[in-house]
């Protein structure tokens, strides 16, 4: 499998008034071509800013302070404005949480589509606007010729997704970036985005990474998942070995709390606690205050992560993934 | 059993039609006035037996939060009756609704929202004791707000803190402290964990059902995490743009599903460890309240209307099974 | 459990506020100024209102370094042998009290009038188109039209007792609805918050709900302009006193201080005028810069980070 993008050690500070806050910690993850990566992982995880860090779109006061991003043979987290401006919205693309905060209130859809496709390939106005025709049916979007004179506050949330998917899709990217796509929408609507996700992957051969905090979507859309914790990575593995065989005990608890998985019990597992502030943060294990399976050395240093023999990567003492 | 709340026909409309500047349309040269109207409920009758948690689901404009702050008396609906305990209370005064406002409270969505900013978490609690029994020392207020600060996990030395100082779980446990503290016997809650993380989720679920057990409460839970509905409910009622498509037992609901409706949706669940696809597509948009289409509401969508189901609205009909489900094709044996 | 003064004292804001050098300055300028104006009786060299002590030979001294100056007159004295550096004194002192009664009526009324505009929908229409009409009048043209009014009815003697609540009223009721609106729409983005609900839910009656939750969650904003009110109230009373429709020249602010010296100007007694008009911008200045800092610091975008 080719790789597509590696990243190695990434940490993002931010600096703000009260201290300086790290928000991803050493993070490494490949993903390879064609590949469907979920990270997933709660509010203040982390999993946002990992994100947004690939391509760059971490303002004041974040900074990337260390590690690096491969992608296509080129550390492009040194890129300078010019250079990322060539792969952001070309090579790799994104699509955030709101639909209606993506599209431009007072431009038609036709002139946001028609800017992304002239600002990165070169090609005529004519050109420009099949291709953009071309990716709207790809969307499923019904009638697209009329639909490039109208203004995004004329569709519904799940059209509109569609159609930031559509402008994702313009320059046939070697990666797309989801920013949980679906959380403001409805379920419905969201089982109908996903499955259009997938469909699109498969057809046009990307690789998807997909940021949520929604276990059951990614065990559904997903080929592995990262579990982040507090800006690390705490478990990384197949969709299905998360799934059905966690290794780290905030995974075990993560999936154990959900109701369908209450067996039956009338209180449901419960995990204890709350994720620490990115600005204290434990010495040791960021995870070891609510553990339930802890020894005396989670307290005092931090696991990195390490391979079982199943191929799921984890980073606990507890599972013997952790340096001796 | 007799119902501890019956809510009879209800409709809840909102003329958003603006001033008479607004309301003025001059169209084919005749000048007219254009009514807008959100039917946000339409014709809705459930009932609420005692001790049992009754969930309201549906998706984003189906009315499920307004049809529970209408039973909550924050609106008064268009038609049809809000009755509690034997009382009707939709057309009651705010003075005679008084003494039934400790006995039906309400827990919000949004942890951020529902707490006074300007207000320490003591002051908050302390309110709703004090208004309704001014007869309470200073240090029986106290004891009592103490009291229901320690059921619900929130250690009674940060009764001085700020809103702001505490986290979304540990909000929404204020919020919820301050409903139990009037001791209710009714409490409807509006997506009460929707805007926590998944592991405060089991908290605070776990905190609510504990509170049900120890006092005997009752609860209208709207959601729209079916998930979540499923585990904690009794009965299951499911809403499309402002009707009751189907109720029944949570058990049947979820094993046998008769309304389209709630097929598609229970269909469009993620499943965890489940395989992409398989989910029944619905064509078309969901319609907006504003204008309803004729005849049954979800026929612009279904897989199985018929001429019927364009022109009459369906009636609700009990099944062998219990459930009620108000649907043309079921009733004809279609589906 | 902490007291409010230890409260105060561990607050974000008071930390920050020390840190700013632009704000700390400002504050200690504003003290300075405020300190000084109101015990101009203590401080001040000569009483500008007692006539007695006034001598027209005095009349048009330079400032004490310059050439003709006594040191008996620091800042030199005006046209009427008035000491120049008292008169500016007791002058700010009439400013700031005009500047701050102004704004302390215009926030009584466009509080009430916003709240009740913004809760109660059926007076919403009524309260605004109410505030548009007062808008629409210039507040110079109230000001002479009343001004005119009190002078004949109490005459010049009498005009000079009530000049300074005249025109606390005048300025007061002129910018009122930059209140009402500013209240209005707090409440109007408060109203829909759950809070509100909950209390509704709680029995809670309109009045305690508008006094008790909807309005401590709107003086934010109110504090933000305030600031900039209070420096806009003290420029239209040296506008309107430089216009001659202010304080009558017996009991100058520094706005009539100015207009006094401005014929003299060109004759060379430029302190006159130099004086107080350095004293009146440099007052609205540290109050500007000041509700510059309070507005930044009150930013939800920049305080939720």
């Amino acid at each position: 499998m080719e790789t597509l993008i590696d990243i190695k050690n990434l940490r993002v500070d931010f600096e703000l008034r009260s201290g300086t806050v790290r928000a991803v910690r050493d993070v490494s993850l490949t993903i390879n071509k064609g590949e469907r990566l979920g990270i997933v992982g709660e509010s203040g995880a982390g999993k946002s800013v990992l994100g947004f860090s690939l391509i760059n779109l971490i303002s004041k006061p974040g900074k990337i302070t260390n590690g690096e991003i491969i992608f296509q043979g080129n550390d492009i987290s040194k890129y300078s404005y010019e250079q990322m401006r060539k792969i952001r919205g070309n090579r790799i693309s994104m699509i955030f949480q709101d639909p209606m905060m993506t599209l431009n209130p007072v431009l038609t859809i036709g002139t946001q589509m028609m800017e992304t496709v002239l600002a990165h390939m070169d090609v005529s106005k004519k050109e420009a606007e099949e291709i953009c025709l071309d990716k709207l049916r790809k969307v499923y979007i019904p009638s697209p010729e009329k639909r490039l004179a109208q203004y995004p506050h004329e569709f519904s949330g799940g059209m509109r997704q569609r159609i930031v998917i559509a402008i994702s899709l313009l320059t046939s990217p070697n990666l797309i970036i989801a920013d949980e796509p679906t959380t403001a929408l409805d379920v419905t609507i969201q089982a109908e985005i996903m499955d259009l996700l997938l469909e699109l992957c498969e057809t046009e051969n990307m690789g998807l990474i997909l940021i949520t905090h929604d276990l059951a979507v990614v065990s559904e859309v997903t080929q592995r998942i990262a579990v982040l914790y507090a800006g690390k990575v705490v478990e990384l593995g197949t969709a299905e070995q998360i799934i059905n065989n966690p290794q780290h005990p905030y995974t075990q608890g993560l999936i154990k709390a959900l109701p369908q998985m209450a067996g039956g019990a009338k209180r449901l597992n419960q995990i204890p606690g709350m994720m620490p502030s990115l600005r204290d943060m434990p010495t040791g294990c960021p995870f070891e205050p609510r553990c339930a399976a802890k020894l005396e050395r989670c307290k005092h240093e931090i696991p990195t992560l390490k391979e079982l023999e199943s191929g799921t990567q984890v980073a606990c003492y507890q599972r013997n993934g952790g340096d001796k | 059993m007799s119902a501890i709340l019956e809510i009879q026909d209800v409709d809840k409309h909102f003329d958003i039609s603006g001033s008479i500047l607004d309301q003025i349309r001059f169209t084919g040269g005749k000048i007219s006035r254009k009514k807008t109207v959100v039917k946000a409920v339409n014709n809705v009758t459930l009932d609420v037996q005692p001790g049992e948690t009754l969930s309201i689901v549906g998706e984003s404009g189906c009315g499920k939060s307004t049809l529970a702050r209408t039973v909550m008396g924050l609106y008064q609906p268009n038609k049809g009756k809000i009755i509690y305990r034997g009382d009707r209370i939709d057309n009651l005064s705010s003075v005679k609704m008084l003494p039934y406002r400790t006995k039906m409270q309400m827990v919000f969505q949004d942890p951020y929202a529902s707490l006074n900013p300007r207000m320490t978490v003591r002051q908050i609690l302390e309110e709703p004791v004090k208004f309704h029994n001014p007869g309470l020392s200073r240090v029986e207020v106290r004891d009592k707000v103490a009291e229901v600060m320690l059921q619900v996990g929130v250690d009674p030395v940060w009764a001085t803190n700020y809103p702001h100082e505490f986290s979304g779980g540990q909000r929404q446990r204020i919020s919820i402290a301050r409903a139990l503290v009037v001791d209710p016997e009714f409490i409807a809650a509006d997506e009460p964990i929707a805007a926590l993380d998944v592991s405060i989720q089991a908290q605070i679920l776990n905190l609510l059902m504990d509170a049900q057990e120890k006092r005997g409460l009752t609860y209208l839970f709207i959601s729209h995490d079916l998930s979540v509905v499923e585990h904690i409910s009794n009965r299951v009622a499911v809403m499309y743009l402002g009707c009751v498509c189907e109720l029944a037992t949570a058990k049947e609901l979820f094993t046998s599903p008769r309304h389209p409706y709630t097929q598609a949706l229970l269909s469009a669940i993620p499943k965890l460890g489940g395989n992409p696809g398989g989910h029944v597509k619905l064509s078309g948009d969901v319609p907006t309240p504003i204008n309803l289409p004729t005849g049954c509401v979800f026929n612009g969508r279904c897989p199985h209307a018929n001429e019927r189901c364009t022109q009459e609205i369906p009636a609700q009909r009990t099944l062998e099974s219990g459930t009620i489900v108000a649907c043309h094709g079921v009733e004809e044996g279609r589906i | 459990m902490r007291t409010r003064w230890q409260r105060f004292k561990d607050s974000y804001m008071l930390h920050s506020f020390l840190r700013d050098p632009v704000a700390l300055t400002c504050f200690i300028i504003l003290s300075i100024l405020v300190i000084s104006a109101f015990s101009a009786p203590i401080i001040a060299p000569h009483d500008p209102y007692d006539s007695a002590t006034i001598e027209i030979m005095d009349a048009q001294i330079a400032p004490v370094w310059s050439e003709g100056g006594s040191s008996k007159f620091l800042l030199g004295t005006d046209a009427q042998g008035r000491d120049l550096l008292s008169t500016m004194l007791y002058g700010m002192r009439v400013s700031i009290i005009i500047g701050v009664g102004a704004v302390c009526l215009q926030a009584f009324i466009g509080i009430i009038v916003g709240l009740l505009s913004g809760y109660v929908r059926r007076l919403d229409n009524i309260l605004m188109r109410i505030a548009d009409v007062q808008l629409s009048f210039s507040t110079y043209m109230v000001a002479i039209f009343i001004g005119a009014i009190v002078q004949t009815a109490f005459g010049v003697a009498g005009y000079d007792k009530v000049a300074v609540p005249l025109l606390i009223v005048i300025i007061g009721l002129a910018e009122w609805p930059q209140y009402a609106r500013t209240v209005r729409a707090s409440v109007l983005a408060e109203r829909k918050k759950e809070y509100v609900e909950a209390a509704r839910v709680i029995g809670l009656s309109r009045v305690r709900i508008m006094w008790r939750h909807i309005l401590p969650n709107t003086l934010s904003p109110v504090l933000v302009i305030s600031t900039v009110q209070v420096a806009n109230a003290i420029m239209s009373e040296a506008a309107l006193s430089f216009l001659g429709l202010g304080m009558p020249v017996t009991k100058p602010s520094l706005g009539s201080l100015i207009t006094a010296g401005f014929e003299y100007i060109f004759s060379g007694s430029w302190w006159i005028t130099i004086f107080p008009g350095i004293l009146l911008v440099g007052l609205i200045l540290v109050i500007n810069l000041l509700g510059d800092w309070v507005r930044d610091f009150l930013n939800p975008k920049l305080y939720k980070g």
